[in-house]
């Protein structure tokens, strides 16, 4: 079975929040990271990518970057910086030819398409350019445009649960198309522990993710990982006093 | 002893990880693609990240083919190639049409199949469990636990025959060689630098050889 990656993205002032809720522990219980600079202005900015930096030194797991990537030169200036993966959203709708190269250039495995979906009209539109604007295409349609022939992996962020800490949009999940053979991490509305277990039944779903680090201060996340895996999900479990023993422990040899 | 670790730039892969770990650890690591540096080190590191056909065509370029080949004659100089840098060391790869590859080990690097009767989503990302062959004092699988979990991100993987020393499959679709120690060559088609402490181990093994 392919085991389930536990994902956490994180926006906002690094040092903040790795100071405030020592995010390099709660580093230590989750899969992975995704970085998106969800702010209006261009990239680069450089607070954007010290941020980063601060966040890459401190964790040892894959993390991916996205906000505003347009440029290969953007792209590369990412990977040779501490990504692992960039994460690629309008441009998945306005500029494929874009995203193809980037493909080539770095290999499918290392783009993550961003999807933002909403619900009008009782079917699920997907929406780009932060949100603002509507593609007029439903979620499936989206998903068979050619270009998720060039991406690695999805990422699926409900618009409408976002932020609200009421549980994941799971009829959005259960609607999704079975053909899809990369790998789908759901977003948007996870509130507590018992969401993930709702989420985690959805067989579509291979990752789930939240932003919602408020909910999970302390050892919420810890927690969370802990029951999941008594529960018998299959997660991999850390050992975060290992990584802490090992800080400096290799120095004067 | 004095341990001199070197990470090959050869101009394909996530260096910065990789470098951003060794600091963690406290171990001083020099970047480099030169001859004098590679056979002047204890430890020497083959990330990559990409085309193996591209991967070769720059080593072979640089000549780096022949510097690693005459680096492992020594036995005081471990090699350890991550991700598409542990395919490298294999014979040859099926990818892009072909390339042969470092041929530090004889097994084949082939792409994974999905098929009505074996759905796999290629290609194989995420974490995944691995499980060792053997009796693993001493080598870069000491200290793990039966259930480890490394991330893995690939489309090809290395064959499991002939056996390369001491290894370690992973089943996805069909088992592969996740991991192997091969005398002072090793290898691990996942990231260790992105495996939390599993990972941090298993770079603390190799640098403890």
């Amino acid at each position: 079975m392919h085991s389930r990656n536990f994902k956490l993205q994180k926006a906002g002032d690094a040092n903040w929040i790795i100071k405030n809720y020592n995010f390099q522990e709660m580093s230590r219980h989750i899969d992975e990271i995704i970085f998106l600079d969800a702010s209006r202005e261009d990239y680069p900015k450089e607070k954007t990518k010290k941020d980063f930096k601060l966040v890459t030194d401190c964790c040892f797991v894959p993390i991916s970057f996205g906000g505003k990537l347009r440029t290969i030169e953007q792209v590369e200036d990412r990977f040779k910086n501490g990504a692992d993966k960039v994460v690629l959203n309008t441009t998945i709708f306005k500029n494929p030819i874009f995203v193809k190269e980037v493909s080539k250039i770095f290999g499918a495995q290392s783009i993550v398409a961003s999807l933002d979906v909403r619900m009008k009209e009782n079917k699920y539109l997907v929406y780009v350019e932060s949100g603002s604007e509507n593609t007029g295409l439903e979620l499936n349609t989206y998903l068979e445009l050619e270009i998720f022939n060039h991406v690695g992996e999805i990422y699926l962020n409900s618009i409408d649960k976002d932020g609200t800490g009421q549980g994941y949009d799971i009829e959005m999940a259960k609607k999704l198309s079975k053909e899809l053979n990369i790998p789908v991490i759901f977003a948007g509305g996870a509130g507590n522990f018992n969401h993930f277990v709702e989420l985690l039944s959805e067989s579509k779903i291979d990752a789930l993710a939240t932003a919602n680090l408020f909910n999970f201060v302390g050892d919420g996340l810890a927690k969370s990982r802990e029951s999941l895996i008594e529960s018998g999900y299959d997660f991999p479990q850390w050992d975060s006093k290992f990584i802490n023993n090992c800080n400096k422990i290799l120095s004067g040899s | 002893m004095l341990r001199k670790v070197l990470i090959v730039d050869y101009g394909m892969g996530n260096l910065h990880s990789l470098i951003s770990t060794f600091d963690f650890l406290g171990q001083k690591a020099t970047v480099s693609d030169q001859k004098k540096d590679l056979l002047n080190s204890t430890h020497i590191i083959l990330p990559g990240v990409g085309s193996f056909r591209t991967a070769m065509e720059i080593i072979k370029k640089k000549k780096l083919d022949s510097f690693l080949n005459e680096a492992i004659q020594d036995p005081n100089i471990k090699i350890l190639g991550i991700c598409l840098g542990m395919q490298l060391l294999g014979f040859s790869s099926e990818e892009d049409g072909g390339a042969e590859g470092l041929k530090l080990v004889e097994n084949k690097i082939t792409k994974f199949e999905s098929n009505s009767e074996n759905f796999i989503k290629i290609p194989h990302v995420g974490f995944n469990k691995i499980k060792v062959s053997q009796e693993v004092k001493g080598t870069i699988f000491e200290g793990l636990r039966e259930n480890s979990f490394f991330y893995f991100t690939h489309s090809y993987k290395m064959e499991r025959s002939p056996e390369p020393g001491i290894y370690s499959l992973c089943h996805y679709g069909e088992q592969f060689i996740s991991a192997f120690q091969l005398n002072n060559i090793c290898g691990t088609q996942f990231h260790p630098e992105l495996s939390q402490s599993d990972g941090i181990r298993v770079l603390m093994n190799f640098l403890n050889l």
